[in-house]
This record gives structure tokens, C-alpha cells and sequence, in this order.
């Protein structure tokens, strides 16, 4: 180990933990809708308030994602990691949990700002 | 002339070949941290090995053709375009940090590592738009983590095989 190895570790380490902060700090809002996409297609819209179960069809198989308490959580996939089962539920806008084998994306749009500008119009 | 190429021809057969396997054995170990992309990298234990013992453009080639072997062999379309372009990446920098002299072969390995996991996260930005960000800061400590045990490890290898003279080609 030598003394520039060092200095690039922290230099990482700090950018990640900028980036970390900087996300939470500049994005982080309790979001209001949950938008499944499907090989990169919308598929379906809910409102993050209402409990609700919703099983999606992909290439691999059948996901399941439930919306309750205003959290998102994927609770079945056909997929061999299980990294999108395993993932924290989520309920901040823009967060996300993604299938990559089968190709399903769960992700909360809309927070405070978003409401304020449709209850605007 | 001839017995040199057909033993460099089988050096590499054997080179790529334990690239492949390694990166097939750490497929089988499950890592519990939810984010994707996140990997031990062992196939770079390889890489880099060439990469010191024997030359950039060898250690490039086998690990174009490791990447391109796994992704064919265990992944799908997308995961084709992860892994190359995380290879690519990873080995440009990997050439870039060893040729300036100011890094160990740890810090090499780490670059290699943080580099493999931004080229994914940029390919991912582009298939699946910018929501990926936020997977940022663990696949950047995960990379620094994994690339150092990878750089001790490579360091041990590299040290024990000198007294070979099978790779001195």
C-alpha cells in the first residue's frame, strides 16, 4: 500500500458519502404515486396511500410488489439473486426497485412539490 | 518460434479459463447487500495477475474475453452490456493508474473495482434512467472493499508465481 493508495480511498469514500448526503438532501420526499414499468414500458399507476396488492407478468415470471402504509415492497420474483425481494421497502420519490432479469421497475414519483403544482392547476 | 507461441497459446487457454471459473464460483456465493451490482469480483484476481505479470495488452485481451465468455455463457442481452462495459472501464483505468507508477497493485485493484461498478451504473442510467444514482455510495464502498481484498490477494499471487518461469513468456 502506498501513500497515493490511501489518498484515492478517501478521495472515493468522500465522494461517496457527498453523493449519498447530496441525494438525500436534494431529492428525498415522501412520494405520492407508484409507477410499474415493464421492459420499459408503463404499466400501471397507484396511489401510495392505498394498500394494495399487484402481481406482474414477466419473461422470468410473476412479481409480486404490495403497497401498505405508504410503503412499496416487492415481496416475490422469479429471479435467482432475490437482490429486488430482499431491497428495504421504499417510499421516498425517486426511489426505485428494479427486477433486472425481469426486465420490472417499481418507482415513487411525486412528492411535496408535485402535489403543490397539480393542486395549483 | 513455435514452442513459444504454443505455450503462450496454452498460458492464456488456462488463464481465461480460471477468469471464467471464478466468475462462475462467485455467481454461487450470495452477497446479503441488496444493491445491484454489488460483486466480489473475483474474475479481476486473474486480470490483474496478467496484467503484472505479463502485459497490458494480455491482461486486456483476457479480460474482453472473459467478460464476453460470462456474459454469454450465464447472463442475459442487458447483462452482456453490464459486464462490458464495466470490463472496459476497469481495465482502462487499471492501465492508466499501473503506468503512472503512484499506486500499489492494491490501489490498482481498487480503481479496477470502483470503475467496474460506475461503468454498470452508467449503463444502467442509460437503460433505465437516472434513478440509479442512488445506489452511488454503496457501489463505490463496495468497489473500494472488494478491490482491496482482490489487490491483496493479486500482490500475494504475483510474489509467490515470480518464481516461476512459466509466465515469462
Amino acid at each position: 500500500m502506498k501513500k497515493n493508495d490511501i489518498i484515492m480511498i478517501v478521495v472515493i469514500l468522500l465522494i461517496a458519502l457527498a453523493s449519498y448526503f447530496g441525494y438525500r438532501f436534494l431529492y428525498q420526499e415522501t412520494g405520492t404515486l407508484v409507477v410499474i414499468t415493464v421492459d420499459n414500458k408503463e404499466l400501471s399507476r397507484h396511489l401510495l396511500s392505498k394498500d394494495t396488492s399487484i402481481e406482474i407478468s414477466g419473461i422470468y415470471g410473476m412479481n409480486y410488489i404490495e403497497i401498505k402504509d405508504g410503503y412499496v415492497k416487492m415481496n416475490r420474483a422469479p429471479c435467482k439473486d432475490q437482490i429486488c425481494v430482499n431491497h428495504k421497502s421504499i417510499h421516498y420519490n425517486g426511489e426505485t426497485i428494479v427486477c433486472l432479469p425481469n426486465k420490472i421497475m417499481i418507482k415513487i414519483i411525486g412528492g411535496d412539490t408535485w402535489k403543490l403544482d397539480t393542486i395549483a392547476e | 518460434m513455435k514452442k513459444k507461441s504454443t505455450k503462450k497459446i496454452a498460458l492464456f487457454g488456462m488463464l481465461i479459463a480460471l477468469a471464467f471459473i471464478f466468475s462462475y464460483v462467485e455467481s454461487l456465493i450470495p452477497i446479503p447487500i441488496p444493491v445491484p451490482g454489488i460483486k466480489l469480483g473475483l474474475g479481476n484476481i486473474v486480470v490483474i495477475v496478467t496484467l503484472y505479470m505479463i502485459g497490458g495488452k494480455e491482461a486486456g485481451a483476457i479480460s474482453l474475453v472473459r467478460a464476453i465468455l460470462t456474459g454469454f455463457t450465464f447472463g442475459n442481452l442487458y447483462s452482456i452490456w453490464y459486464g462490458l462495459t464495466g470490463a472496459v472501464f476497469s481495465y482502462g483505468l487499471m492501465v492508466i493508474f499501473k503506468k503512472s507508477g503512484k499506486f500499489s497493485i492494491v490501489g490498482v485493484s481498487i480503481i479496477g473495482g470502483v470503475s467496474h461498478n460506475i461503468g454498470q451504473i452508467i449503463v444502467a442510467v442509460l437503460v433505465l434512467g437516472n434513478v440509479i444514482f442512488y445506489h452511488l455510495p454503496f457501489l463505490l464502498i463496495g468497489g473500494v472493499v472488494s478491490g482491496t481484498l482482490i489487490g491483496l490477494l493479486g500482490a500475494l499471487i504475483v510474489s509467490k508465481l515470480k518464481k516461476f518461469k512459466i509466465f515469462y513468456l
